[in-house]
């Protein structure tokens, strides 16, 4: 019996992001329409392993995921060890368009999960003309805490046990036990503080209340896709920002959490292949 | 919906294993009845019903019967399947020293789960 291999393929690029030369990590699959995807905080590229696996996806769309400097594969800067990772906003949206820029991708889909989600409003409002469309999983346009900022100084969110944790409630119950986690291990994989430096992002630095006005629909579409068990982005809060966002479409998705893609891929795809048909059929 | 928990908790090889480094007393309020859960090692000792005037603990979760009814169901409706679920929408309150359970986050979550019906 042949050995079962996925159609994914890895590999690195050295990218200039805000003055700085990072190794970049990213995997695809499939050929078309260049769709950018964006992991969550404290996780890496893996969460859209299944969207890759996708012969619904791919044969239209070439899927592609980077990891985030610090996370996954791809490096912190040099001299990292003096550092406090804190992520902002300026520089996340920087290492988002550098990265299409590197790989010269021709308007692309940019489908980003929780911070991800987050970080689309941005982009829609200040690069709608590079992208075709905008896909936020799990966003709104504002941090929502669930939990009190001090706990940031507890030394726990050091601990990938912790992060896991943390985050546990916001799979859904009804996604099969397998892919929750797996989803969880993402976490616990992650390096140390690395999580506690996206949340300066999440938590601090994502005021985008102001963006959604601008964009301009007909330059970028945007879609917001909720599951309902998330209560970290609940499904009011991307509502309440689909309304402020001109064109934009909100879409809750049922017993689904905050990691649609990789907590229940056969659930999600339900939901996101109406979406991804609805873009191609907007033409360039 | 206590009942049981020592025993359940003895069975459980992974809720030992992840509490290994836990000794703590904690208390879980159902309406206005407060149950203390005593952790000695990584072991669910005993759960002791108050009322206790002046017993000490390290943390309380509490929250209405009725809320907690419907988190300990197999499949909970949104905003009750997590103790953070819980008391992001209101349906419940953690109080006292978060710290203690900020440490061992995932095996107290992981008692709490066996509080469900199918554990």
């Amino acid at each position: 019996m042949p050995v079962a291999i996925e159609p994914i393929t890895g590999r690195y690029a050295h990218i200039d992001i805000m003055g700085e030369t990072y190794r970049i990590y990213f995997e695809e699959a499939g050929e078309g329409t260049p769709l950018i995807c964006l992991h969550t905080a404290g996780a890496h590229s893996s969460q859209f392993r299944h969207l890759m696996c996708d012969e619904a996806i791919t044969s239209r769309y070439r899927v592609i995921a980077f990891d985030l400097p610090w996370h996954g594969k791809s490096n912190p800067p040099v001299g990292w060890q003096d550092m406090e990772y804190k992520l902002t906003a300026d520089f996340y949206a920087a290492a988002t368009i550098a990265f299409a820029d590197a790989l010269e991708l021709d308007r692309p889909v940019v489908m980003g999960c929780s911070m991800g989600g987050r970080l689309v409003v941005r982009l829609a409002r200040e690069h709608g003309q590079r992208f075709r469309a905008a896909i936020g999983l799990e966003g709104s346009n504002r941090p929502s805490p669930w939990w009190d900022n001090s706990w940031l100084d507890n030394d726990v969110f050091a601990r990938g046990d912790f992060c896991a944790a943390l985050v546990s409630g916001l799979a859904s119950p009804h996604s099969p036990a397998e892919f929750r986690h797996e989803t969880l291990w993402h976490y616990h994989q992650s390096g140390s503080d690395v999580f506690k430096g996206d949340m300066h992002f999440f938590r601090t630095d994502s005021q985008f209340e102001a963006d959604g006005a601008a964009v301009d629909p007909s330059a970028c579409k945007v879609f917001l896709m909720t599951g309902e068990y998330d209560y970290s982005c609940t499904p009011a809060d991307t509502e309440r920002t689909a309304k402020t966002i001109p064109g934009a479409e909100a879409i809750i998705m049922r017993e689904m959490g905050h990691f649609p893609m990789s907590e229940h891929p056969e659930r999600f795809r339900e939901y996101i292949l109406p979406v991804l048909d609805q873009i191609a059929g907007m033409g360039d | 919906m206590l009942a049981g928990l020592v025993e359940k908790a003895r069975r459980n090889a992974t809720l030992q294993r992840l509490g290994r480094n836990c000794t703590a007393e904690f208390v879980i309020g159902i309406d206005d009845a407060r149950h203390h859960v005593v952790i000695r090692d990584g072991l669910v000792a005993e759960v002791l019903e108050g009322p206790f005037k002046m017993r000490p603990y390290s943390f309380s979760i509490t929250a209405p019967a009725a809320s907690w009814a419907e988190f300990c169901k197999p499949k909970p409706a949104p905003g009750f399947n997590d103790v953070f679920a819980m008391t992001s929408y209101g349906h419940a309150l953690l109080e006292g020293d978060s710290a203690v359970f900020l440490a061992h986050l995932r095996f107290f979550k992981d008692i709490l789960a066996l509080l469900r019906e199918d554990a």
